[in-house]
């Protein structure tokens, strides 16, 4: 069965009663109707359910790693020895009792799989604590890793790749120099399974939740990964990223890009704003020969990140979407940033173009949201142009009096665009049960 | 295709995650019935591992060590400690190198800090540490770590007060560690 939209399935159902005493389509059409796209309230019962199952295994797994927190110096080292292997040997034979008869429930499978992954960590570091092995934290995590990552592709689990996602966040937050080809390789083991959760149903529940982690575990790892080497070079790397993931995102809009969309828009726009400034800038700036793991790490991340950003910007400028490519053009103007001040080109003049960069952004979003008739996109205009002006004017040097007029110009200006829109909004309607877009 | 691997995967899956903890519990076992055994006076701080627990970091007091003229801070990789035992059947350090010495040797980390022995954490119980950390502040000449020496690696046993196991020590001794006022501990010879 594929899944559709929540909203778009519970207004066809409200729809279907008039449709037929308008004679629009008869009883059993309606029927047929209903049962391609069922009912919400069955579907909710399965999330509450799913929702409880995943919070009882994590619940289950956190009371486990609690009680290992506390060291249990009563009992002997065998029993400790036995007991730190009980979790995992149940969650084991509850993963084999998944797999053989409820493979079809996704309540079963995640919570499985949640009790699973978490088992796996109490038994290690129940191990660890019984016998005194030393090591560290991210020794722990790299283990715990290896040994969790077959789970989500044997029980189908979001969760747990969530968990995992999580998990290899950490360990790289944790890492060092030598890890960064260990980082890659255990991101390269779940790939996979991000690369099928994400594309194949991409408006489910689980294909959204599995985008927004993998955004949300890409833009904190970014910098650990890149910042070892040439000073300013994340910079450049985050524009990529966050250029790539707006880009993507507008591209397939209403296919699973919405996530990218929202974390790459306000990734773009706080890392333009933060470019407004001076300090960014003030780094010392080399170009040093390419040498070593990390710095030929660095320059490989840099240049994937950018090429893969100019690409879609390419096609976003060969579709003609030109607020695509506006927000894309983040990427090439990091880029020419970082090399113009290592030729000693003045830091006022790229913060002016940063400036104008961002203003830019602000103005074309609110022309594209009247264009698109989307309330929504105009405040986006609004607060990304309330936010410079706001940057600007927190310059100490200003004063108390011009910042209340700002602020108070601002609170106006917010007010007179969201009547103004939900003028138009409620003019272009007509008789459509959603507005958005 | 997934569901004809999908049983073989599950018993790797299920072999890797027995197997892991299991190599765990066997090496260290062997190191306790087979490794030797050896003192080594330590000194104790009072950290926190959000995996694995409350525990009480060591530093151990095993002399003056000489490096080797060859050892490279910037290229270590393992190094390794020759050893001899003083006349209190305590653990001296001598001699810090970068390949194995004939004879027993203890194998160490990849840090640059002189020789600082790997086993440097003691899992207890989470009320008894921070006492823990403030009697041996006040004395420390009489705690020694029992450890097993197996193939250059060194396995923690257990901390001793007066040969008396730390934690039953403490115990035993309501009022050690409870003193409010903490000296700073004395800089360790180098």
């Amino acid at each position: 069965m594929r899944s559709h939209p929540g909203k778009a399935v519970q207004w066809l159902h409200e729809e279907l009663p008039s449709w037929v005493k308008d004679g629009i389509i008869d009883d059993a059409a309606a029927a047929r109707l209903r049962e391609r796209y069922p009912e919400q309230l069955s579907r909710k019962a399965d999330m509450v359910l799913l929702a409880f199952g995943i919070l009882g295994s994590a619940a289950i797994g956190a009371g486990l790693i609690l009680l290992v927190a506390h060291n249990w110096d009563d009992l002997s080292r065998a029993m400790r020895t036995a007991i730190s292997f009980l979790p995992l040997v149940i969650s084991q034979g509850l993963t084999g009792y998944v797999l053989a008869r409820r493979s079809e429930s996704r309540a079963w499978r995640e919570s499985t799989a949640v009790f699973t992954t978490l088992a796996i960590g109490v038994c290690i570091a129940m191990i660890s604590q019984t016998y005194q092995y030393q090591g560290t934290p991210e020794g722990f995590l790299f283990t715990w890793l290896l040994l969790a990552v077959a789970v989500p592709y044997l029980l189908d689990s979001a969760a747990a790749t969530v968990l995992y996602l999580a998990g290899l966040t950490t360990w790289c937050l944790f890492g060092h120099d030598a890890d960064i080809a260990w980082f890659w390789l255990l991101a390269g083991l779940i790939a996979p399974y991000l690369w099928r959760g994400i594309g194949r149903s991409s408006q489910t529940s689980s294909a959204t939740v599995l985008a927004y982690a993998m955004i949300i575990s890409l833009t904190i790892t970014g910098y650990p990964l890149a910042h070892r080497g040439l000073d300013g070079a994340p910079i450049v790397v985050y524009a990529g990223l966050m250029a790539a993931f707006t880009l993507y995102g507008s591209q397939n809009r209403g296919t699973g890009g919405l996530p990218f969309s929202r974390i790459g828009g306000i990734g773009s726009v706080c890392l333009a704003l933060v470019l407004t400034y001076e300090d960014p800038w003030r780094v010392h700036h080399y170009l040093q020969s390419v040498s070593g793991v990390t710095e030929t790490h660095q320059f490989a991340m840099l240049a994937v990140t950018q090429a893969i950003a100019l690409w879609l910007l390419i096609q976003s400028l060969r579709k003609s979407d030109m607020m695509a490519a506006l927000w894309g053009a983040l990427a090439p103007l990091a880029l020419a940033g970082y090399l113009a001040s290592h030729a000693e080109v003045p830091t006022s003049a790229l913060q002016a173009v940063f400036n104008a960069y961002a203003f830019a952004l602000g103005i074309f979003k609110l022309l594209d949201a009247r264009r698109r008739v989307n309330q929504l996109g105009a405040n986006i205009g609004l607060a990304i142009l309330s936010l410079l002006l706001l940057a600007r004017f927190s310059d100490p040097g200003v004063s108390s009096l011009t910042r209340g007029v700002a602020f108070i110009a601002v609170g106006v200006a917010f007010l007179i665009a969201n009547i103004y829109y939900a003028r138009l909004v409620r003019a272009r309607q007509g008789d459509l049960p959603c507005s958005k877009s | 295709m997934f569901k004809k691997l999908m049983w073989p995967v599950f018993g790797i899956m299920v072999c890797a995650q027995v197997a892991v903890p299991a190599w765990m519990v066997v090496d260290k076992e062997l190191a306790f019935v087979s490794g030797k055994q050896l003192r080594v006076r330590c000194a104790l701080r009072d950290p926190y591992d959000l995996f694995r627990g409350r525990y009480v970091a060591l530093r151990f007091d095993i002399g003056p060590i000489a490096t080797s003229n060859e050892w490279n801070p910037a290229n270590a990789k393992t190094r390794y400690l020759s050893y001899s035992v003083d006349e209190k059947g305590f653990l001296r350090g001598e001699k810090v190198l970068t390949s194995p010495p004939d004879g027993d040797y203890i194998r160490l980390g990849r840090n640059v800090h002189g020789a600082e022995l790997p086993c440097d954490r003691f899992y207890m119980n989470e009320e008894l540490a921070p006492r823990a950390d403030r009697f041996l502040r006040a004395s420390r000449d009489t705690v020694w770590a029992a450890v097993r020496l197996r193939h250059g690696d060194l396995v923690l046993e257990e901390v001793y007060v007066d040969d008396v196991p730390l934690a039953r020590y403490l115990e035993e001794h309501p009022d050690a560690g409870t003193d409010a006022t903490i000296r700073p501990a004395p800089p360790i010879r180098k």
